[in-house]
């Protein structure tokens, strides 16, 4: 009775570990972390949509169907993409002294059609002023719902500083830091330092 | 001479000032520390002198979780999925039967995500006794609920806001949604309800029926509690089904907006097959389970408490689900 009541336990626990994945948009995204002389100031943001949900949200933005985003479809992408992702910050997250940092606002939206793909571009607006002491910040572009599944390519991610600022960063998984718990365990973030 | 001279040092002092951008490991420190950045300190590769710059060393062989390869393996079958419409668009039509395989393969992956009414099904099958036929049909009905409702919501939004209509289907969603999680969590209530009224039943009646049945020889089947009835399966299927999938109204709408309409619904029909696969499997493995714990259980004198442990147990691996679903929609927060 035990080793039958065992192998259904085992059974159970394959499909209860199986029962993880659940995308329904894929986005491929690349970030740059941006300075000004005197401090941290946001990441900008590349997304490039799959093919399916491209079209969905093409078909819905493009008013005057000359194939094109233009105009005011721009600003009808933005209100029906990003907007509806302000509370979670756009899926940009960055922590400072163990603690997330609230979100200012988005600027420089842009979006186009890249060969059936939508491609956004923005930069989502932080405020860190360097010191004289290194700061440490971790940089993590994720959708934590799950609906969209983002493939953030963080070895290639890429950092825009002036000459007077000192910055070192690395792409690395999260694991093990506390205010990533609730993460999926191979989420990748950028960790950055910066001094004046 | 001069100007050469000036050039170099000007270039010089260029690469110098940029090399203030390091890619470089550092020890962020503290316990909080991720394993890998106990990694000795990399070589620096200035960011203007990418073809001269020595890469960082890499980090041990990344791990990836088994979520993010079912998702990755999504992701490439979504691509597949639209190279074979687009072929089909242009006059290949051989096409399809790789479009077929791609849904069926790609509907029971889908199907492993949450919110497709596994562990509902599970949950379910722990706390009632069931029938192997009501595994399936339970596993069957949630999907093709599911997959059926976002088809049919899909159509009639379509026929209203035509192109635009993706948005408006979104919002629609996320309310059927919210609905359809709270009745889960209800559901759950309702099962736990019911075992702690099995307890009290069986306080007043001492549990005697158990053991005067047990002492004439006629224990196990009259023990065990009364098997599922239709009645709830349809009931909890509509429930947790009725959460249209967007996948599967993404799919339809692309093919609809390529002027493929038979496509469309031929397409949905192969994924729900493909996702009822995977939610008869796990109704299958959840009857078996409660039979196992039935026949292992029938012959001991603490069968009854065992029987109400499982319901009870049941209606709170659904009431979790349901609630677990619910939050996961204000997940990410900050």
């Amino acid at each position: 009775m035990r080793r039958r009541l065992a192998y259904f336990l085992l059974i159970f626990a394959g499909l209860a570990v199986m029962a993880e994945a659940h995308p329904h948009v894929f986005a491929d995204v690349s970030i740059k972390a941006v300075f000004s002389q005197d401090a941290f100031t946001g990441v900008q943001n590349h997304w490039s949509f799959d093919e399916v949900y491209s079209a969905a949200m093409f078909a819905s933005a493009d008013a005057d169907g000359d194939g094109k985003i233009t105009g005011k479809e721009i600003d009808e992408v933005k209100r029906l993409v990003l907007d509806p992702l302000q509370q979670t910050g756009y899926f940009n997250y960055v922590t400072v002294d163990s603690k997330f940092l609230p979100v200012r606002k988005i600027e420089g939206f842009s979006a186009s059609m890249k060969n059936g793909k939508l491609v956004l571009d923005f930069k989502v607006v932080f405020s860190i002023p360097a010191t004289s002491d290194y700061t440490m910040l971790v940089i993590v572009i994720s959708d934590q719902t799950n609906y969209i599944q983002m493939t953030t390519d963080m070895e290639n991610a890429d950092v825009d500083a002036p000459d007077g600022l000192d910055v070192e960063f690395f792409p690395d998984e999260v694991r093990g830091l506390t205010l990533f718990r609730a993460f999926r365990s191979d989420t990748e973030g950028l960790f950055l330092r910066f001094k004046k | 001479m001069n100007k050469i001279v000036s050039l170099i040092l000007i270039l010089m002092l260029a690469v110098a000032a940029t090399a203030a951008v390091k890619k470089k490991r550092f020890d962020v420190g503290g316990g909080d520390a991720p394993a890998a950045t106990e990694a000795s300190v990399e070589t620096v590769a200035p960011e203007t002198a990418a073809e001269s710059a020595v890469v960082p060393e890499k980090p041990a062989e990344k791990t990836r979780s088994i979520y993010t390869v079912i998702a990755e393996e999504q992701k490439v079958l979504r691509e597949k999925l639209t190279a074979a419409i687009s072929a089909m668009k242009s006059g290949d039509w051989d096409a399809i039967w790789k479009f077929l395989a791609i849904c069926l393969v790609y509907g029971m992956l889908h199907a492993l995500g949450p919110g497709h009414g596994k562990s509902i099904v599970v949950g379910y099958f722990i706390a009632r006794r069931g029938r192997w036929r009501q595994g399936v049909a339970l596993g069957a009905g949630i999907t093709v609920t599911h997959t059926m409702s976002a088809v049919l919501l899909l159509l009639i939004l379509y026929a209203i806001f035509k192109a635009t209509v993706f948005s408006a289907f979104e919002t629609g969603r996320i309310g059927i949604e919210r609905a359809s999680y709270a009745l889960i969590m209800l559901t759950g209530v309702l099962l736990v309800v019911l075992a702690i009224r099995d307890v009290f039943k069986s306080h007043k009646g001492c549990g005697c029926d158990a053991q005067i049945n047990a002492a004439a020889g006629t224990a196990a089947e009259s023990k065990l509690p009364p098997i599922a009835r239709w009645r709830e399966i349809l009931g909890v299927a509509a429930v947790t089904g009725i959460v249209p999938c967007p996948a599967v109204a993404l799919i339809v709408l692309f093919c609809l907006l390529n002027s493929m309409v038979a496509l469309s619904l031929l397409g949905a029909l192969v994924i729900c097959i493909g996702m009822t696969i995977t939610n008869v499997a796990f109704g299958i493995a959840a009857v078996a389970f409660r039979k196992g714990i039935d026949k292992g259980s029938a012959h001991t004198h603490i069968a009854t408490k065992i029987y109400t442990v499982a319901t009870l147990a049941g209606g709170v691996i659904i009431f979790a689900s349901g609630l677990l679903l619910f939050m996961n929609q204000f997940a990410g927060r900050v």
